[in-house]
């Protein structure tokens, strides 16, 4: 300081600042101000940018409704569903005994937290699981001795692969956070014994929360049963049963859920309904399209780095990739779980590639100690920055409620649900299935939809007349006696045959309309009008 | 030991003081609520050269005469269109022949809509308890009693708007007593860019509330008027809407005049803002009138067809009732159409004689039938000559008693 001071003194300007240039002035650190390391900081602005670009999703108009009715249906009685509670039929769409649904906690939570905060904290919340799962996933990969800065690029390549279908909330959102914090524990069981503690408890929570919880389950086995394999038994380490052992406590845990142990056979059979198929995002990859290009992406640097890097790869990393790769290629909705683990596999040799690039480190011009005052202000100022802009958080620092059309996306039926909502309609109703969520939510479980996003629970004959009703049959009418339907709720541009038929239809009383959708009413057939065709297609 | 405590602390403290300044700015930046600040509607007026040619005093009383509020109660859509053609101040001598006045009321006063339309007559309005929202009882075809329903959405809150009824007018419903500002306030914030028939929730924006914009509606939507005039002028097909399209020309033809009204702007970037919009409709208005110039029959009607251009005179399928429809609506805007806007004189002669003709001749049954229509060809003579149409009729009734009994 001396030194400065004297420097700084009028009599010493002029030749001595010549000879002398000036040197940066350490910033004192401060003791009342925490410290924060440049990687912190790295991670912080990483993890600000992934809060502040999902919290900009509005809330899909799909699933995530549905999800909201089961969350509502529990709260309000106070027991689980044991048959489908919102679908327009009067039998039980799987044999009784046989319902059950998985998610019950994550759909219960989601509704208290909208009790609580509105349907703008539940996009606040969406926001707060994607960056944490990106922040778990930079731990896990920092756990396998990665530096900082590979780690928190780790996370943000997770969060690009997962574009595609990060954008929805649905109770998978607990997966992705899970999911990382189960590489972490694999990364940490060699050195640590706690993940033997806390993996088992967040297996339980898993298991009622989501039904990926099975994948967790299955890398945690395949890392273990592969590393097994590949070192042998020859190894006389005390502790080689600690990860068996752990695989069973977590197989156990998973099994404390309303459904115990048959959870685990419902949820791997989860994919067999054939109604799946016809659903985008079950459908297969498709090249031409975003997760296609980020996905074969993905693809292409894995070959790269497996021909550069200068870390082998382990046995279990290869299974991995390979099984979570062929997830991915025959579902897009696979493709999350495959932008979580791709990360942790890949950084570390991708980091070999280049590694005294890594290596190398700049001499500090000052202790660090003096930078760390700085970074946390930063720190704090990016959080500030992000918690003003997102309009998630602002909505709650400012008291201004978003409404529906504000957080909704524009593919919501809004208007027609608040029609039927101020008709007080009740009754069976067909729609574009996608729309079913909104109206059961919106009509509080008043409007029964022939299908809605819960395709897995509609019988395969429910589901063909529902395509055949979408697409305009002839017979609709004949059909929509046979279920009961009492009215039509249809999409101006995708149920366009059917609209044209319906406005011409005797039997048909446009209640309401509007540029998206139109609300029929289905009149009771006069006699020998019942089951005709309409003729007119 | 305190430093440590302060050093956990600071950040918490650092974002909640930041944070909390930040929500006392919040709140003053919130411009999402609608305020209405004028409680009179606007009114507005023919703005063109009177021509005599375009209509005579005596045709015009002729078709007046018999254009009087039906002496029966047939819906509510042809009491809605008398109340427009006459106005609240109407009085015809015939207790038979419902005032302005009466009419009006069957629109404010659920006793007063009972004894025209029955007692068992569900009601025109309903107050939402929860929100104090008022709705209308819209109409739909399988509605046994839609005959008093309100045919189009928001047509009654748009006539209230013609006819001069202020916003704290009493509203009595059977839910209770509210006013008309609940109900254009329910309307306003219903309002949103997919709506079907959208033009009269347009004409009330237009004549209450302009040049209010940027509220949100129930939706959380941002409702400007840039929207709604791109609404307006961005139809799929220029016949897109009721009434062959043409209440979307009406509604354009208000807004114009509730801006000309407003008189120059305060700033140079809301003078932009307001002639950008001006430009829109002008474009829209004058492709219309290029159109009827050239769709229009040599004996002065245009079809639904109009659209089509010169194929349009040649509409074999029109009925009269199709003529006076398309007729009538293109005579009511042009009237109020800007002085911008060049309007041949001879094509608006020879179309309101073909009115003049065609309602003179027409009989009675067909005209009680399509009153609404009728009216509006009626109402637009009258705007033509500048002229209200309840004041035109009393003056020449007047004097022609004077003539026949100088006594």
């Amino acid at each position: 300081m001396s030194n400065s001071t004297a420097s700084n003194s009028p009599a010493a300007s002029g030749s001595a600042r010549d000879i002398f240039p000036p040197v940066p002035r350490p910033i004192r650190s401060s003791d009342y101000v925490p410290q924060t390391s440049g990687a912190t900081l790295a991670a912080v602005v990483a993890l600000c940018g992934v809060f502040l670009l999902t919290s900009l999703n509005r809330l899909n108009h799909t699933d995530f409704w549905g999800h909201l009715c089961y969350g509502r249906w529990i709260s309000q009685s106070g027991q689980l569903p044991s048959s489908d509670p919102f679908a327009a039929r009067t039998e039980p769409a799987q044999p009784a005994g046989r319902f059950v649904n998985v998610p019950w906690l994550a759909q219960w939570s989601a509704y208290e937290l909208y009790r609580l905060g509105g349907p703008q904290s539940l996009v606040f919340a969406h926001a707060a699981m994607a960056m944490a799962g990106c922040g778990w996933l930079m731990l896990a990969i920092a756990a396998r001795g990665v530096r900082p800065g590979g780690a928190v690029a780790g996370g943000l390549v997770m969060y690009l692969l997962a574009l595609p279908t990060m954008g929805t909330v649905r109770p998978q959102l607990w997966g992705v956070v899970a999911f990382p914090l189960v590489l972490l524990g694999i990364s940490l069981l060699p050195r640590r014994s706690h993940p033997m503690f806390w993996l088992p408890v967040m297996f339980t929570l898993w298991a009622n929360l989501h039904g990926s919880f099975i994948l967790g389950l299955g890398v945690l086995a395949i890392w273990v049963l592969v590393s097994a394999w590949h070192v042998g038994q020859s190894t006389e380490d005390v502790g080689r049963w600690r990860p068996f052992w752990l695989i069973a406590l977590c197989v156990i845990a998973s099994c404390l859920n309303p459904a115990g142990p048959q959870l685990l056979v419902q949820v791997a059979s989860f994919g067999g309904n054939p109604a799946l198929e016809k659903i985008v995002e079950w459908g297969p990859l498709v090249i031409k399209s975003l997760g296609g290009v980020l996905f074969f992406g993905s693809l292409l640097v894995t070959c790269f780095v497996i021909r550069r890097s200068s870390r082998q790869f382990q046995a279990g990393e290869v299974v991995l990739l390979i099984i979570f790769g062929l997830f991915s290629l025959i579902s897009l909705r696979m493709l999350v779980w495959w932008s979580i683990l791709w990360p942790w596999v890949l950084v570390p040799h991708l980091l070999s590639c280049w590694p005294r690039r890594w290596e190398t480190q700049d001499e500090p011009e000052y202790p660090d100690a003096s930078r760390g005052t700085m970074r946390t202000l930063y720190a704090l100022g990016c959080i500030l920055v992000v918690l003003c802009w997102s309009p998630s958080s602002r909505a709650f620092i400012t008291g201004q409620t978003r409404r529906m059309g504000e957080l909704t996306s524009s593919d919501t039926p809004l208007y027609v649900a608040d029609q039927i909502r101020w008709r007080k309609l009740t009754g069976n109703v067909f729609c574009p299935l996608d729309w079913g969520d909104f109206l059961i939510w919106r009509s509080d479980g008043a409007i029964k939809p022939l299908v809605y996003s819960h395709v897995h629970l509609v019988q395969p004959e429910v589901w063909d007349d529902y395509l055949r009703i979408y697409r305009g049959d002839r017979n609709w009418t004949q059909l929509a006696d046979q279920h009961g339907l009492n009215y039509l709720v249809l999409s101006r541009t995708r149920n366009d045959t059917l609209r044209r038929d319906v406005e011409q239809h005797p039997r048909a009383s446009i209640l309401y309309q509007d540029e998206q959708s139109l609300l029929v009413q289905l009149l009771t057939a006069a006699p020998g009008q019942t089951n005709q065709a309409s003729g007119s297609l | 030991m305190f430093a440590c405590l302060i050093r956990f602390a600071f950040p918490v403290l650092f974002l909640a003081l930041f944070l909390g300044a930040y929500r006392l700015l919040g709140k003053n930046m919130d411009r999402s609520q609608l305020t209405l600040e004028r409680r009179q509607p606007r009114s507005i007026s023919h703005r063109r050269e009177v021509d005599p040619r375009i209509v005579s005093d005596e045709q015009l009383f002729a078709v007046l005469d018999r254009l009087q509020p039906p002496t029966e109660w047939t819906n509510t859509n042809v009491l809605l269109h008398a109340l427009r053609l006459w106005g609240p101040l109407a009085e015809f001598n015939d207790d038979r022949v419902p005032s302005g006045e009466r009419l009006r009321q069957y629109f404010l006063d659920d006793a007063a809509f009972r004894k025209l339309a029955g007692s068992d007559a569900p009601p025109l309005y309903r107050i939402d308890a929860e929100t104090g929202q008022v709705h209308v009882r819209d109409w739909s075809p399988a509605d046994p009693d839609r005959v008093s329903s309100s045919y189009h959405l928001n047509d009654i809150l748009a006539t209230l708007a013609e006819t001069g009824t202020s916003l704290d007018t009493a509203l009595r419903t059977r839910d209770g007593d509210t006013t008309v500002e609940r109900l254009l306030d329910t309307a306003m914030g219903q309002m949103h860019f997919r709506q079907h028939e959208f033009e009269w929730s347009a004409i009330s924006y237009a004549r209450y509330v302009y040049p209010e914009s940027g509220w949100r509606n129930d939706y959380g939507e941002r409702i400007t008027a840039a929207e709604v005039v791109r609404e307006l002028v961005g139809p799929l097909t220029l016949t897109y809407g009721p009434c062959n399209g043409l209440h979307r020309l009406e509604a354009m033809v208000v807004l114009w005049g509730a801006d000309q009204e407003l008189g120059p702007a305060t700033s140079r970037g809301d003078e932009r803002a307001r002639q950008r919009l001006r430009d829109q409709m002008l474009r829209y208005m004058r492709q219309v009138v290029a159109l009827l110039e050239v769709s229009q029959h040599i004996d002065g009607y245009w079809t639904r067809a109009w659209p089509a251009g010169q194929k349009a005179q040649t509409d074999e399928n029109a009925s009269l009732s199709d003529h006076i429809l398309v007729t009538g609506h293109h005579l009511e805007w042009l009237a109020l159409a800007p002085s911008e806007l060049d309007v041949p004189n001879e094509m608006v002669v020879r179309a309101t004689q073909w009115v003049v003709r065609a309602i003179q001749e027409v009989d009675d049954q067909v005209l009680r039938r399509g009153y609404g229509p009728f009216s509006h060809a009626v109402r637009a003579l009258c705007l033509w000559r500048s002229k209200d149409p309840y004041e035109a009729w009393r003056q020449y009734k007047g004097q022609q008693k004077s003539a026949a009994d100088p006594a």
